[in-house]
């Protein structure tokens, strides 16, 4: 019997919505990556760098003191110890050991917090391969420390002057510039967002952190969790971790989003940079202005594979301010000693929530990413 | 050989309502065949500088309500008859199907986002125009348009909209794919910018040529140059009679 596909199989494979001069490489990068796929020797190359280079498995860390203080068990999924400090790091070897494969000497990336141009940067390098990567000059700024790191990596940074000057833009002004170069460079795209195929190949490179989170979780409790909680800002890392529990129907999944940049929460249907899904947006139909503490979830759109989850009430989400995650990032460093960025510090909010609303129950936080970056930040909201 | 017309593109709001329809009425009058109407958008993907800026000038003072935008485009039909007028939009002004159906009825809709192959997602009121690049129509696999087109628009660059840019010199081959799958008017755009390439475009077997950035940048500079202290209707004159010259001296032979 053939199942019927559920809303978030067919959102994630519905078609772009793209320019006609962007469709030839779309589709050479779906071919590409079916190639990869049935290529068993250049998928055992990539797992091993996993292992060897980007410092996987990442542990499951029970956080025995948030599990007393809020009334249950707690497990961080622990991303901010991938190399580069972050979980985009498993997507951006991915996708450049993809480039690689396919013939391309560069690419081309965009980058909100700049974890994901620091990833990039990163693979660029370990494969020989040249990097430009966009970020809107507010976030090159507020994430200096990451941009000296892609530099030093021997990325070349372009800070984004136009509109917002934070992610939307530089995924606008990458783009752009991926219409004019696509023959000679691969879009290294950071989130499970934009035309298809990315948001599949994107969910695949990061579906490692929910296979071995769920391993991992079975083995220190002998069951399953009531709920996984993620960061949402286009849905990557989240993506990743709920993969391996969507087909486990008394797992809980909980989206947790900026208050300010909440399209699973407050979106509505369009299309954005190549995708149709939840999106936020005016009265008119323009792009909303969004705002977060956290560059990388300052972000309206959302990935259609978890928008899907949202429709279908597979997955909840939450709306988190910025006042909330800064919470969250001290009393996970307070009581765990572990400094996360302000990006998973909205999961650790999202957390506390729904334990609250479920004493007693085990949940798994995606720890997306380490909050070295995020000090400044930090210091002048909080800093006295 | 056959007469070369010339189209213009210009954003709706660009300079106000008032001033963009005053310089589409006059681009018009001065021969345009063709006026590519944009609709004011936030998140223009396929633009180069010089029309990002003008959608943002369209949108600096608020954003227009779609009844005043469907207004002006019927206004730029009632009033330009001899031209051609086809809008360009992105799909996610025309996402909602009941707002799609406000839009008057022109000589073409070219959503900028819609693969070529595929049946137009949204709602189109006007024919869809036939948005194609040359890499597209070079591919073994081009085919038949998807749905009646009234109208080709094909990119002469493989990138973004901006002038200056060099035609790609494959452009005769991929007129005559596409004259061998319709007989819709065919029109070049992106990139184009000078007499020298409307006589390339002629040469090439297409009918026309559409020229954007190089337009929108003179509209703009001449717009900069008014004073602000200028009355609002001094500032339509100005931009219109700016808008009438430069097509007719490229209209003229
Ligand atoms: C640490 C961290 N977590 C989360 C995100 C948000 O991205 P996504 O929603 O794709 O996981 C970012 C993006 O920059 C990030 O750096």
């Amino acid at each position: 019997m053939i199942e019927e596909p559920t809303i978030w199989q067919r959102m994630e494979a519905a078609d772009g919505f793209v320019p006609p001069l962007l469709a030839p490489a779309l589709k050479a990068l779906e071919a590409g990556f079916l190639g990869f796929l049935d290529d068993a020797a250049a998928r055992a190359e990539l797992d091993g760098l996993l292992l060897t280079f980007a410092g996987r498995p990442t542990p499951l860390t029970e956080a025995a003191h948030l599990g007393q203080r809020w009334g249950g068990r707690v497990f961080l999924k622990r991303e901010d110890m991938v190399h580069g400090g972050a979980h985009k790091l498993n997507n951006a070897l991915g996708q450049c050991f993809l480039a690689r494969y396919m013939g391309f000497r560069e690419v081309i990336a965009e980058t909100g917090a700049g974890q994901h141009g620091v990833a990039t940067a990163i693979a660029a390098a370990r494969f020989g391969l040249k990097a430009q990567v966009y970020q809107g000059a507010i976030d090159v700024e507020r994430q200096a420390l990451n941009a000296h790191r892609m530099r030093l990596f021997g990325a070349t940074l372009h800070p984004v002057h136009e509109g917002s000057k934070t992610l939307n833009e530089a995924v606008n002004a990458a783009l752009r510039v991926w219409v004019s170069r696509h023959r000679e460079a691969a879009y290294c795209l950071g989130s499970v967002t934009g035309p298809r195929p990315y948001p599949g190949i994107v969910r695949h490179f990061q579906r490692v952190i929910g296979d071995e989170a769920r391993r991992q979780v079975l083995e220190a409790t002998g069951g399953l969790p009531g709920c996984v909680v993620a960061c949402v800002g286009g849905g990557s890392n989240a993506a990743g971790l709920f993969s391996a529990f969507v087909g486990d129907p008394g797992v809980g999944m909980l989206a947790c989003e900026a208050a300010g940049a909440a399209s699973l929460t407050y979106g509505t249907m369009g299309t954005l940079h190549g995708m149709e899904s939840l999106v936020l947006q005016t009265p008119e139909r323009n792009i909303a202005a969004t705002h977060s503490i956290s560059a990388g979830l300052d972000y309206p759109g959302v990935g259609p594979w978890l928008a899907g989850l949202k429709i279908g009430g597979r997955m909840d989400s939450l709306a988190v301010t910025d006042d909330e995650a800064l919470d969250g990032l001290e009393e996970l460093a307070r009581e765990e000693g572990v400094l996360c960025a302000l990006e998973s510090a909205h999961a650790v909010a999202g957390a506390r929530t729904w334990l609250a609303r479920h004493p007693g129950e085990v949940c798994v936080i995606g720890i997306s990413g380490r909050g070295d970056k995020d000090l400044d930040s930090y210091l002048r909201a909080r800093g006295d | 050989m056959r007469r070369m017309r010339v189209g213009i593109y210009f954003t709706l709001g660009d300079f106000g309502l008032d001033g963009s329809l005053g310089i589409l009425q006059a681009a018009a009058r001065a021969g345009a065949g063709l006026l590519e109407v944009g609709l004011p958008f936030s998140d223009p993907l396929l633009d180069g500088p010089v029309i990002q800026a003008g959608h943002q000038r369209a949108l600096a003072g608020g954003e227009i309500p779609w009844d005043d935008v469907c207004a002006a485009v019927a206004e730029v039909r009632r009033t330009c008859g001899g031209a051609l007028v086809s809008v360009m939009t992105a799909s996610q002004l025309l996402y909602d199907p009941v707002r799609a159906g406000r839009l008057p009825q022109v000589d073409g809709i070219l959503v900028t986002d819609i693969a070529w192959d595929r049946p137009s997602p949204v709602r189109l009121t006007s024919p869809r125009v036939w948005f194609l690049s040359q890499a597209v129509v070079m591919q073994d696999s081009f085919a038949m348009p998807p749905e009646p087109v009234s109208l080709v628009y094909l990119t002469r660059v493989q990138g973004i909209t901006g002038a200056d840019q060099r035609a790609s010199g494959t452009t005769a081959e991929a007129v005559r794919r596409v004259r061998e799958r319709t007989g819709a008017g065919l029109w070049l755009g992106f990139g184009a910018s000078t007499r020298e390439d409307i006589q390339a475009a002629a040469g090439d077997g297409a009918d026309g040529v559409v020229i954007g950035s190089a337009f929108v940048a003179e509209m703009s500079r001449r717009g900069g140059a008014i004073s602000a202290e200028a009355p609002a209707g001094e500032r339509v004159r100005v931009l219109s009679e700016a808008a009438g010259e430069w097509v007719d001296r490229l209209v003229r032979e």
